[in-house]
C-alpha cells in the first residue's frame, strides 16, 4: 500500500508531515522508542531539505511517499531545489557536543535501517527505509 | 513560548512548547541568549517538551555558550525522548540533566 502528499517547503509544516506518517503508519512502529528514532530522521531529513535543498525557493514543495515492503516501512522525500553530494550521507560523524549545528545527517543515519539518496533530473530523492522493531 | 524567572544568579527558563524543531528553535536562541549573556546559570525547564530536534540541540548550545566559560547549565524534567537525544549526541556531557527543576536548582545551590 502506498500513500503519497506533497506538503509546503515550511518550518511551521514539519509537524504536519510527522502528523501525516502518524495517522497512516504509526501502529507499525508500536516500540516507543522506535518512534523516537523514526519521528526524529523524518523531521532531521524534512528540515535539512527545507533549509538547504529548498532554501531561497519557498514555492517548492516536499513530496512524501509511504510504502510498505514486505515488514519495512519507506518512506521517501523528494524535491526539486539543490542536490547535496551524495557521499556526505556515507559515514556522518557526529560532532563536538559544543557544536551549535552539524548532527542532522547523522540523526538520520542513526534513525533509519537504510538511506539512499540520489539526484537526477533536477529532482532529489531521500529514500529511509525502517525495519520492523526486534 | 518561554517564561522566565530570576532567583538570585540564577534563571529558571521554561520552555512551554511541547515541540522544539526548527520552527520554535529561533524563539528559544532569540530569547535565552541575551539572558545568558547576562548570567552565569541557567536551568531550562522542558518538562513540556515531547520532542526535540537537533536545530533544538543547537539552540542548547548556543545558550550555554552564552553564559560564558565558567557558565553553567542545567536541563530539567527531559522527557524520555528528549533525555535519549542529550544522551545519544553526548550533550548530557556538556550540560546535567535533573528530574526537577528543584533538583536542578539544590544540586546548582550545594
Amino acid at each position: 500500500v502506498t500513500s503519497s502528499r506533497s506538503f509546503a517547503a515550511r518550518l511551521d509544516d514539519i509537524a504536519s508531515v510527522v502528523e501525516w506518517i502518524r495517522s497512516d503508519a504509526g501502529e507499525e512502529l508500536t516500540s516507543h522508542e522506535r518512534w523516537d528514532d523514526f519521528e526524529l530522521a523524518i523531521v532531521e531529513a524534512v528540515t535539512n531539505t527545507i533549509v538547504h535543498a529548498l532554501r531561497d525557493l519557498p514555492d517548492e514543495t516536499i513530496g512524501v511517499e509511504l510504502l510498505r515492503h514486505g515488514n519495512d516501512l519507506v518512506v521517501t522525500l523528494t524535491d526539486r531545489g539543490r542536490a547535496m553530494p551524495a557521499s556526505l550521507l556515507d559515514d556522518p560523524v557526529l560532532p563536538d557536543p559544543l557544536a551549535t549545528s552539524g548532527r542532522g545527517l547523522w540523526l538520520i543515519k542513526h534513525g533509519a535501517d537504510e538511506v539512499r539518496y540520489t539526484s537526477a533530473a533536477n529532482r532529489n530523492e531521500l529514500r529511509l527505509t525502517f525495519k520492523p522493531a526486534s | 513560548m518561554i517564561e522566565l524567572s530570576n532567583r538570585e544568579d540564577l534563571c529558571v527558563a521554561r520552555v512551554g512548547v511541547t515541540r522544539l524543531d526548527a520552527s520554535r528553535t529561533p524563539e528559544l536562541r532569540n530569547t535565552l541568549v541575551p539572558v545568558a549573556e547576562q548570567k552565569s546559570r541557567m536551568i531550562l525547564d522542558v518538562s513540556a517538551v515531547d520532542f526535540m530536534d537537533s536545530t533544538g540541540l543547537g539552540a542548547l548550545i548556543s545558550v550555554l555558550k552564552a553564559l560564558g566559560k565558567d557558565g553553567e547549565m542545567a536541563i530539567a524534567g527531559a522527557r524520555p525522548a528528549v533525555r535519549r537525544l542529550l544522551e545519544l549526541t553526548r550533550l548530557d556531557q556538556v550540560m546535567r540533566l535533573y528530574p526537577t527543576v528543584p533538583d536542578a536548582e539544590a544540586a546548582m545551590r550545594a
